[in-house]
C-alpha cells in the first residue's frame, strides 16, 4: 500500500482549463470568475505550462493505512520563475496526517517553469493528491500538456520581469471538474496593479508571518526599504523623505485617508482580505497622482468558493471573517475588528504608556461581493469602514493644567470594480467609489481650546484600458478622477496642529492666540493619463503622461469683517506631468531600471482657511528620477539597488511674517529635496525560508525659498536598516525582525525664559534641527503554531514578542518645565502580543 | 482537544506589564533651588496706549526673597512671528527692544502709542492680518526684565493687557464692546491660613515633617467678569475670570505646584498641602495669585518648622 500522487497535467480535463487560462474558446470559459481577472488589464501571453520533472513520493500516514483509508489532498502549488516550488499551501483537506505527507512531498517537486512571453515565468497550479493504498507500483511522473498553439492574454504585464516578486495576482481558471485531474490553473505574471521599476511587493501570506506585525498585512510596509521607522503609536508613512500626507494609499485604486488606525498599530483592512500589498516609494507611473510621495497598494483577495473563516483574538483587539457563496455567480465575505489595547494597557497599569502614546480605541470592517456577470466579466462590490476613538481626561487642581482630549477619525469607501476582457485580451475596467472622511481633533489646555474638524466627502472613478498594439506595444489609457468636498472647523491657535519645520519642543503648549474659522472646500481633479509599455529587445520602455484638471473652491476668500458676507474663489490648474520608466534586461538575471517623473499635490482642505491658512494655495510639485539595478543571484535570491533623487517645490509653509497680508498665514515658499541610494537583499521562500535585509542611506532636506542653507526635513533618518526572516518548520513557523533608524532631527533648546503671565517657561531654541533623537534599534521575534482539528478546522496560536531585549529606545526629548534639564521618553519596553483563531 | 484549544485561542491574550517611558526631569516647578522670578506686576494691569504703568518683582531665591533685585528693564518692540510659541519673539530676546530702565527693583513707562499695532489688532492697512487675539480677547505688550543676582541672570517677560479696539467686528458691536468693557485690575491676596489636622497651625510653629493644609483666598470681586467677542457667534459673550495660584517653597514639598479655579468655579478660595522639612529652620514660602487677564498679586511668608 503507498500513497499515489496525481498527475493531473496530462488530463484532458486539464487541457480544458488550460484553454480557460489562456483565454483559448472554449465553453470553460463562461464559468471564469469575475474578480480572478479584474483589477488591471491583461495582455500577456501563456507559452509554455510547467512540467513536472521531478517527483516526490508522499509518506502514506501509517495509522490510515493500517486502517486502510485512503484520501486526496488538493494543493495550490507555487513555481518560481525557475521551476522551484516556492509554496505549497492546502486548497482541500483530507485531515491533518495527509495534509502533511502531501504538502511535504509537494515541496520536492521540480518543474520546468512556465513561459509567458516565451519567457519563464512564476505560476501556481492546482494540484491533487491521492493517497490510494493499492497494490501497484506507482505510475511515473507525468508529463505536461504542451503549450497552446493559440495563446491569449493571461495575466497582467508587468513593468519589469513578469511574476518577479511575491504578491502577484493570479489569473485561475475555471473549476473543470474531474476525477483526477488538475482543478485551476493559474499564472502569476505581475500584481494587479502595475509594476513600477521601483516596487517592493509582499504576498499577504508572507506578511502575516513577520515578526512584529502580529499577523497584520499591512503592517509589513514599516519594514520596506525606502520607509522610515515612524514615531511610536504614530501609524505615520514616510516613504524617500516625504511629508506622510504626500504618499497615497490605494486599495484596488481607489485612494483611502489611512493605511493604520491611528495608533499604527493596526492595518484598517482586514488581513485576510489582503491579497498583496506593494510600495512605490516614488518615481510611480501615469496612472496615479495627487502626491509627491509614495504609493502604498493594497490588492483585496478574491474570496474563494465554499464557506470560510475565521474568529480570534490577540492582546490588541479581536477580529472574525467569514465568507461564502451564494449560487455559481455570488460570493460574498465579511469581517470585522475590535480593538482593546487601550483597556490592556489600562488593566496593566502603565498611565504613562498610555498617557505618552495614547492608544485610541479601533474598528474597521469590510465587506466584499463578487458577481460573475457574464463571460470574463464581473464586478466586485467592497466597502471599507474604520474609525478611530479616543478621549482623556487629565484633572489637575490647576485649571492651566486641566487636558481634556477627544480625537476621532474614521471613513467609509464604497466602490464597485467592473472588469471586462474581451477575446482579443483588451481589458477594461471602471471603478467608481464615494465615502466619507471625517477627523476630529479637540484638546483644551486650561483655557485655550484647540477644535479641528474635518468632514470630507469623496468621490471619484478610476478607468483603463488596456490594449494591445502589434507584439511589442502595449497601450494603457485611463482616467482618474477625485472630488473631495470638506467641511472644516477649526479653533485655537494657528501653530496647534503643527507643521513640519515647526520649531517646537514635545509637549509645549501652542501660543496664547486663538482665532476660530468655519469653512468650505471642494477640490477636483480629473486626470486623464496615457503610457505605453514598448518592448525593444531586451529593453522595454514605458513612456506617459498624466494631465490633470484641478478646480479648487473655496467658501471664503478672506477672513470674516463685520457683517460683511463671505466671498467664495474657484480657480482650476491644469498641469501636465510627463512619467517615463526602462528597464534594460541584460541577462536573464541583471537588470538595469530607471525612472523619471512629473508630479503635482493639490492643497489639503485644513490648509484652505482664510483665518489659519491661505484659501489661494496653489499646487505642490515635484520630480522624481530614480536609476538601479536588479540581480537575480539565485533561483529565489535577489538584490536590488537603487538610487533616487526628489526635488520639491512650492510646499506650502507658514509665513514668516509677524503681520503678513490678510489670508496669507500660509505660503508656498517652501522646497525640498531628498536623496539617496538603498540596497534590498531579498531571499524569496526557498525550503520554508524567506526573508530580507534592507539599508537606505538618505537625506531630506527643506528650506524656505531664498535661504541659503538646508535644514534636515522632519522626519529624516539618515540610516535605516531592516532585517526580516521567517522559517517553518513544520507546523511551527519561527520569524525575527531587527530595525535599526536614525533619530530624528530636533531643535536644542539652549536657554529659556519665563513668562510671567501664563506662569510657565518658553524654550529658547538654537539653530534648527541640529541634534536629533538618539538612534533606535529593536529585535522583535514571532512563533507560531497550526494545529489541524478535523472537518476543515484549524487553529492557529502565536506570540509576538516586541522589543525582546527591552531596549529603552529613545521615541522623544523631553525637558524639564525650566527647560534647564532634559530626559529621554522611551518607547515601548517588551510586549508579548499573544494570540490565536480558529479558521475554517 | 478541540475545546480545550478554543480556551487557549481566546483566553490567551495577555500583555506584560509596560514600564513607565517618562524621564525623571528633576525638581518640581515649586521648589526654589536657584534665583528666579516668579512674578511680575503691573499696575494697572491693563492700560491703554499711551497710559503709564509701574511694574513691580517678585524674585525668589534658596535663601527667600530678594527685595530688591537689581533689573533691567525693556519694552519688546518687535511682535513675534506667526510660528513662534512662546511669550515673545525670539527677537526681543536681542535688539528688539525698548529700554527702560536698568538695575532697579521696579520701572514705570508709558506703553508706546504703536502697541496696538506691534501686538494688537490694529494694521496699517487692511490688507494686513489683525493679529489674534487670546481666549478673552486680549492683546498684550511684553516687557522683558533681566534680573543679575551675582552669576545668575533669570530672564523673564511681563505681558501687560493693552487695551485695543476689537478687530473684525461689526460697527454696532464695537460700540457695544468699548461701552461694557471693563479694563482688568489686579486681584487681592487674602491671608494664609494654615491647618493640621482641621486645627490651625501658627506659621511660627510648625512640626517638622507635618503635612498642612494651606489656604489662599481672594475677594468675591477679584474675579471680574468681563465681556469678550465670541468669534463663533460674532457677538459678545460675558465671563468671569479664572483664578491660579502658584506655589513656591525653598524647602518641603506641596501636593500640587498650582492650584486655582476655573470660570464656572465660584469658589474664592483654594487649598494645597504642603509637607514641612523634617529639620528644624524656616522656610520661605511664596505664593502668586493670577487672573486669567494678566492681574497678579503676590505674597511672602516665612514658615518656622520646630
Amino acid at each position: 500500500m503507498r500513497g499515489r500522487r496525481n498527475v493531473a497535467f496530462l488530463s484532458p480535463a486539464l487541457l480544458a482549463s488550460l484553454a480557460l487560462v489562456t483565454g483559448a474558446p472554449a465553453p470553460a470559459l463562461a464559468q471564469q470568475r469575475g474578480s480572478d481577472v479584474g483589477g488591471q488589464p491583461t495582455k500577456r501571453k501563456l507559452t509554455k505550462m510547467p512540467r513536472l520533472v521531478r517527483f516526490v513520493e508522499a509518506e502514506y500516514p501509517a495509522a490510515k493505512k493500517r486502517a486502510g483509508v485512503s484520501a486526496s489532498v488538493v494543493l495550490t502549488i507555487e513555481i518560481g520563475a525557475t521551476g522551484k516550488v516556492t509554496n505549497v499551501s492546502v486548497a482541500e483537506s483530507a485531515g491533518a496526517d495527509f495534509d502533511a505527507a502531501a504538502v511535504a512531498a509537494a515541496a520536492g517537486f521540480e518543474f520546468e517553469p512556465a513561459e509567458v512571453d516565451d519567457k519563464p515565468a512564476p505560476a501556481k497550479i492546482t494540484y491533487r493528491y491521492d493517497f490510494v493504498i493499492a497494490q501497484e507500483p506507482p505510475p511515473p511522473p507525468a508529463r505536461p500538456p504542451s503549450a497552446p498553439e493559440t495563446a491569449a492574454p493571461v495575466a497582467p504585464p508587468p513593468a519589469g520581469e513578469a511574476g518577479a516578486t511575491p504578491g502577484d495576482a493570479t489569473a485561475a481558471g475555471a473549476r473543470t471538474g474531474g476525477n483526477d485531474v488538475v482543478d485551476e490553473v493559474a499564472i502569476r505574471g505581475g500584481p494587479r496593479a502595475r509594476r513600477e521599476v521601483v516596487d517592493y511587493a509582499v504576498r499577504a501570506e508572507q506578511a502575516k508571518k513577520v515578526a512584529g506585525t502580529q499577523g497584520d498585512v499591512l503592517k509589513v510596509v514599516q519594514n520596506l526599504p525606502g520607509v522610515s521607522r515612524p514615531p511610536v503609536a504614530s501609524g505615520q508613512i514616510v516613504v524617500w523623505g516625504s511629508a506622510p500626507k504626500d504618499t497615497r494609499v490605494y486599495v484596488d485604486g481607489v485612494d483611502l485617508p489611512a493605511l493604520y488606525h491611528g495608533s499604527g498599530l493596526r492595518g484598517t483592512i482586514n488581513s485576510d482580505l489582503v491579497a498583496s500589498i506593494d510600495l512605490v516609494p516614488g518615481a510611480f507611473g501615469a496612472e496615479y497622482g495627487r502626491g509627491l510621495g509614495g504609493l502604498v497598494r493594497v490588492e483585496t483577495r478574491s474570496l474563494p468558493r465554499g464557506t470560510h473563516g475565521y474568529v480570534g483574538a490577540d492582546t490588541l483587539d479581536g477580529s472574525a471573517f467569514v465568507s461564502t457563496e451564494i449560487g455559481e455567480r455570488v460570493r460574498i465575505g465579511s469581517a470585522l475588528r475590535y480593538g482593546w489595547l487601550d483597556r490592556v494597557f489600562a488593566a496593566t497599569s502603565a498611565p504613562d504608556v498610555g498617557d505618552l502614546f495614547p492608544i485610541p480605541r479601533y474598528r474597521d470592517a469590510q465587506l466584499k461581493a463578487t458577481v460573475d456577470l457574464r463571460r470574463r466579466e464581473s464586478v466586485d462590490t467592497v466597502v471599507l469602514l474604520s474609525s478611530d476613538e479616543l478621549d482623556r481626561t487629565v484633572p489637575s487642581p490647576d485649571p492651566a493644567k486641566r487636558r481634556v482630549e477627544a480625537t476621532r477619525s474614521g471613513f467609509w469607501r464604497a466602490y464597485a470594480r467592473y472588469t471586462n476582457v474581451s477575446d482579443d485580451g483588451d481589458t477594461a475596467t471602471v471603478t467608481p467609489f464615494f465615502g466619507r472622511d471625517t477627523s476630529s481633533l479637540a484638546q483644551r489646555f486650561g483655557a485655550n481650546p484647540t477644535r479641528l474638524d474635518v468632514a470630507s466627502d469623496r468621490y471619484g472613478v478610476r478607468a483603463s484600458l488596456r490594449s494591445k498594439l502589434g507584439s511589442r506595444v502595449v497601450l494603457v489609457t485611463g482616467m482618474d478622477a477625485l472630488g473631495t468636498a470638506s467641511s472644516v472647523e477649526r479653533e485655537g491657535s494657528l501653530t496647534l496642529p503643527p507643521r513640519e519645520g515647526d520649531v517646537a519642543v514635545f509637549g509645549q503648549p501652542p501660543g496664547d492666540e486663538y482665532a476660530l474659522d468655519r469653512w468650505k472646500t471642494h477640490v477636483l481633479d480629473v486626470g486623464p493619463h496615457v503610457y505605453a509599455d514598448v518592448r525593444v529587445g531586451p529593453v522595454t520602455l514605458t513612456p506617459g503622461v498624466r494631465v490633470d484638471a484641478f478646480v479648487i473652491e473655496g467658501s471664503k476668500r478672506l477672513p470674516p469683517a463685520g457683517n460683511v458676507p463671505p466671498i467664495g474663489f474657484s480657480r482650476m490648474e491644469t498641469t501636465v506631468a510627463p512619467r517615463a520608466s526602462a528597464r534594460w534586461d541584460v541577462t536573464r538575471r541583471l537588470a538595469f531600471t530607471a525612472a523619471y517623473g512629473s508630479y503635482h499635490q493639490p492643497p489639503e482642505p485644513e490648509d484652505l482657511s482664510a483665518v489659519f491658512g491661505t484659501p489661494e494655495l496653489g499646487l505642490s510639485r515635484a520630480l522624481h528620477v530614480t536609476a538601479g539595478e536588479s540581480l537575480r543571484v539565485t533561483d529565489s535570491l535577489t538584490i536590488d539597488v537603487v538610487a533616487f533623487d526628489k526635488r520639491m517645490r512650492d510646499l506650502v509653509v507658514r509665513s514668516r511674517l509677524p503681520n503678513p497680508l490678510r489670508a496669507r498665514a500660509l505660503t508656498q515658499n517652501g522646497e525640498g529635496r531628498s536623496y539617496g541610494v538603498q540596497l534590498l537583499l531579498r531571499q524569496e521562500l526557498w525550503r520554508g525560508f524567506f526573508g530580507w535585509a534592507s539599508y537606505a542611506v538618505t537625506k531630506s532636506e527643506r528650506r524656505f525659498e531664498g535661504d541659503e542653507a538646508w535644514r534636515p526635513f522632519d522626519f529624516d533618518q539618515p540610516h535605516v536598516l531592516s532585517l526580516v526572516a521567517s522559517q517553518e518548520i513544520g507546523r511551527w513557523s519561527v520569524g525575527a525582525r531587527f530595525r535599526y533608524a536614525s533619530g530624528n532631527p530636533r531643535t536644542p533648546v539652549v536657554g529659556s525664559v519665563y513668562d510671567a503671565r501664563s506662569d510657565r517657561f518658553d524654550p529658547v531654541f538654537g539653530p534648527q534641527g541640529t541634534t536629533r533623537v538618539p538612534a533606535f534599534w529593536q529585535l522583535d521575534l514571532r512563533v507560531d503554531r497550526t494545529f489541524e482539528l478535523g472537518r476543515d478546522v484549524r487553529a492557529l496560536v502565536f506570540a509576538d514578542l516586541q522589543n525582546v531585549t527591552n531596549r529603552e529606545n529613545a521615541e522623544e526629548i523631553a525637558y524639564s518645565a525650566d527647560f534647564r534639564r532634559r530626559g529621554i521618553i522611551t518607547g515601548l519596553p517588551f510586549i508579548a502580543v499573544v494570540g490565536g483563531r480558529l479558521e475554517l | 482537544m478541540r475545546r480545550r484549544l478554543h480556551a487557549l485561542v481566546f483566553g490567551a491574550a495577555v500583555a506584560s506589564a509596560p514600564f513607565a517611558c517618562r524621564p525623571d526631569l528633576g525638581d518640581r516647578e515649586s521648589r526654589i533651588t536657584r534665583t528666579q522670578v516668579l512674578a511680575v506686576r503691573g499696575e494697572p494691569p491693563e492700560a491703554k496706549p499711551g497710559e503709564t504703568v509701574s511694574w513691580s518683582l517678585l524674585v525668589a531665591s534658596p535663601e527667600g526673597p530678594i527685595s530688591e533685585p537689581r533689573a533691567s528693564w525693556a519694552l519688546c518692540a518687535t511682535p513675534k512671528l506667526l510660528t513662534e510659541n512662546g511669550a515673545a519673539g525670539a527677537a526681543c530676546l536681542q535688539g528688539g527692544v525698548r529700554p527702560i530702565a536698568e538695575g532697579v527693583p521696579t520701572a514705570a513707562a508709558a506703553l508706546p502709542p504703536d502697541a496696538c499695532a506691534l501686538f494688537g489688532p490694529e494694521v496699517t492697512s487692511a490688507d494686513l492680518r489683525p493679529r489674534d487675539p487670546d481666549v478673552t480677547g486680549g492683546y498684550y505688550q511684553p516687557v522683558r526684565v533681566t534680573v543679575t543676582d551675582g552669576a545668575e541672570t533669570a530672564v523673564a517677560f511681563g505681558l501687560e493687557r493693552v487695551g485695543c479696539a476689537l478687530a473684525n467686528a461689526a460697527a454696532d458691536v464695537t460700540t457695544d464692546y468699548g461701552r461694557r468693557y471693563v479694563a482688568n485690575a489686579n486681584p487681592e491676596l487674602g491671608p494664609l491660613e494654615a491647618t493640621l489636622d482641621g486645627a490651625p497651625v501658627a506659621l511660627d510653629a510648625i512640626p517638622s515633617g507635618a503635612t498642612l493644609s494651606l489656604r489662599v483666598s481672594w475677594p468675591a470681586e477679584a474675579a471680574e467678569r468681563y465681556v469678550v467677542y465670541d468669534l463663533a457667534s460674532r457677538a459678545l459673550v460675558e465671563r468671569r475670570e479664572a483664578m491660579r495660584v502658584s506655589w513656591f517653597a525653598t524647602d518641603g514639598s506641596f501636593e500640587s505646584d498650582r492650584t486655582g479655579r476655573s470660570e464656572d468655579e465660584l469658589e474664592t478660595a483654594t487649598t494645597n498641602a504642603w509637607t514641612a522639612p523634617r529639620a528644624a529652620g524656616t522656610t520661605h514660602l511664596f505664593v502668586v495669585l493670577r487672573d486669567i487677564r494678566g492681574g497678579v498679586a503676590f505674597a511672602t511668608h516665612a514658615l518656622v518648622t520646630r
